[in-house]
């Protein structure tokens, strides 16, 4: 009775000091967007002249904004989107060659939480992720961590390093069969082929489908006040 | 019946495409997290594909892509 049910077991909780999260407005060299809407906040993927592949620093960025969303006590939700054409294409390949074959970690250890949630931290409040067109591999990976997941009806979705001669690496394996059961999750990643968002919504890793990115976004219209 | 029969074996056509030694580490990888649970299995992934980084397959998977064919898989 004298202590809330989990109270005790929040280790990261307890000496982190609460932080503000700030904008990083809409820039072409802003890798990754911040925008703050009430007790909500957007991140946005931005290198659509690369169909927003993920380089070392993209991932850095977004794994300091989780960790900020995560301990400003003022921010209740954050959506996950992609400006552009696609939500992302996956990791860049060329961004991650020297990285990816040193073993070196790919963010700093502290004031970071990985967005692939490989390992703890992990986020402790909601996440939402929102796709449109082309969502392959780690892109798709970075969408099954989201606690809920909503997809533009043109989304085009892929998890097909198997027939690259990599495996994929960034938590599919977990997450996939666990979202959409082991037979779908393996129908795709053992294949390499590529889903629909109606198929998605199907096996049950999408949420809700909507007619265009804007919609599946929903911040076009002045509904913020909901709730 | 026909049709189903070919259903089956074009999946098993793309399966047997893809380099071997990457099936086998996915299939791995979803079994570790399903016995072991999913921190472990989690924890296993950069090791597994560090390994996949230094077969001859990912070098072939890189080549082929280059030269615009289908690659060609020992599993070696």
């Amino acid at each position: 009775m004298h202590n809330l049910a989990g109270a005790q077991d929040k280790p990261q909780q307890t000496d982190t000091p609460a932080t503000t999260l700030q904008d990083v407005p809409f820039s072409s060299a802003a890798k990754v967007t911040i925008e703050r809407r009430g007790q909500i906040v957007v991140f946005g993927i931005n290198r659509p002249y690369i169909q927003n592949r993920i380089d070392p620093e993209t991932f850095e960025k977004l794994a300091e904004a989780y960790y900020q969303y995560d301990h400003d006590p003022s921010l209740r939700a954050a959506i996950l989107f992609g400006h552009g054409e696609n939500f992302s294409r996956g990791i860049d390949v060329e961004g991650f060659k020297s990285l990816a074959g040193t073993g070196k970690p790919w963010i700093a250890s502290t004031g970071t939480i990985d967005p692939l949630a490989k390992r703890a931290p992990r986020l402790t409040k909601a996440l939402i992720v929102v796709t449109h067109g082309d969502t392959w591999n780690m892109a798709h990976e970075l969408h099954l961590v989201a606690d809920i997941r909503v997809a533009s009806a043109d989304t085009r979705f892929g998890q097909d390093e198997n027939t690259h001669g990599r495996f994929p690496g960034g938590g599919s394996t977990i997450r996939f069969p666990r979202e959409v059961g082991w037979g779908n999750a393996m129908r795709y990643m053992l294949t390499g082929d590529h889903w629909s968002a109606e198929e998605a919504y199907r096996m049950g890793e999408v949420q809700q489908v909507a007619p265009d990115a804007k919609e599946a976004r929903g911040w076009h219209s002045n509904r913020e006040q909901g709730c | 019946m026909r049709k189903k029969r070919e259903a089956g074996i074009q999946i098993a056509n793309k399966v047997a495409d893809c380099a071997p030694l990457g099936i086998k580490a996915t299939l791995a990888s979803a079994h570790l997290a399903i016995d072991h649970g999913e921190q472990e299995a989690l924890s296993k992934l950069d090791a597994q594909f560090g390994a996949l980084f230094h077969t001859q397959d990912f070098l072939e998977g890189q080549k082929a892509e280059a030269e615009g064919r289908k690659p060609v898989y020992q599993g070696k």
